[in-house]
């Protein structure tokens, strides 16, 4: 593998990680939010 | 309904992922390749802003640990299981961003350095912190062995940063930066501090609705259980 191979692997992971689990958090707060609001109604 | 705080949020992290955009243009356009190490060195971007952000996601959860234990609020409980789920994920990407700058600078995913240890010591840490907190079933007991888990967890912070400069490690200790690489080191710290600050606060509203869910299910439950007899004995009268 290249230098460059390397920094685009170590990137897709890194963000894929924090911005896969921003993602993450932000299905579970929109299901808990509908859940909330259905039950409300 | 868009309100007022919905937009907040929204803009929040538009703005973001469009610093992210930002930040990546710069590695892949602005910042030149380093002499001696070549284009490898680009990971440093991405690598040292995470690794600072784990020490503060660490700092939030060791804070609002002392905050637990002061004033026995739950909502210090539920900031410092957030902070602590956050810097799981941020150590993760540290080491291994970490590992894959090492196997092409060193020729090795994983070396037994000082630095390196302490890093993965500080990952387990705060795993075992989160498996705590599951494997304790009662509230109040799982937030105060939780608390003083998160102050003792905290001391690895330290180790990890002192650890190149007072122990022999082939971990850098800084990195020569010319002027650009500076400017897009700067420029990378902004859009990482603002995620994790995002992530904590996602994560911490998210263990507060859940928190609240668990207390109505609770209160559903105790209802359920002590009119149960009752109808059944007015039944049977």
């Amino acid at each position: 593998m290249t230098g460059t191979t390397f920094v685009i692997l170590a990137y897709v992971i890194g963000l894929g990680l924090l911005l896969g689990y921003a993602a993450t958090l932000w299905t579970a707060t929109r299901k808990h939010n509908r859940g909330r609001e259905g039950s409300e109604s | 309904m868009c309100t007022p705080r919905k937009i907040f949020i929204r803009a929040y992290w538009l703005v973001t992922f469009a610093l992210f955009a930002i930040a990546i243009g710069a590695v892949i356009e602005y910042a030149p390749d380093e002499e001696t190490m070549g284009p490898i060195q680009k990971i440093f971007y991405l690598h040292l802003p995470v690794a600072i952000s784990t020490f503060l996601a660490c700092l939030v959860c060791f804070i609002a640990s002392l905050g637990y234990l002061v004033q026995r609020k739950t909502w210090w409980d539920d900031l410092a299981a957030a902070a602590a789920r956050v810097a799981v994920q941020l150590c993760a990407v540290v080491l291994l961003t970490g590992m894959i700058w090492g196997k092409s600078a060193w020729g090795q995913w994983w070396t037994w350095s000082p630095r390196l240890t302490f890093s993965l010591v500080l990952w387990l840490l705060y795993v075992v912190y989160l498996t705590v907190r599951v494997s304790v079933e009662s509230g109040q007991r799982r937030a105060v062995i939780s608390a003083i888990y998160g102050i003792i967890a905290f001391l690895d912070v330290p180790l990890v940063w002192l650890s190149v400069r007072l122990m022999p490690d082939i971990h850098p200790e800084s990195i020569e930066l010319a002027a650009p690489m500076k400017l897009t080191l700067a420029l990378w710290f902004v859009p990482v501090v603002l995620l994790t600050a995002g992530l904590i606060v996602a994560k911490f509203n998210l263990n507060q609705i859940q928190r609240k869910r668990s207390a109505v299910l609770e209160d559903e439950k105790s209802t359920a259980a002590t009119s149960g007899p009752l109808h059944w004995a007015g039944g049977a009268a």
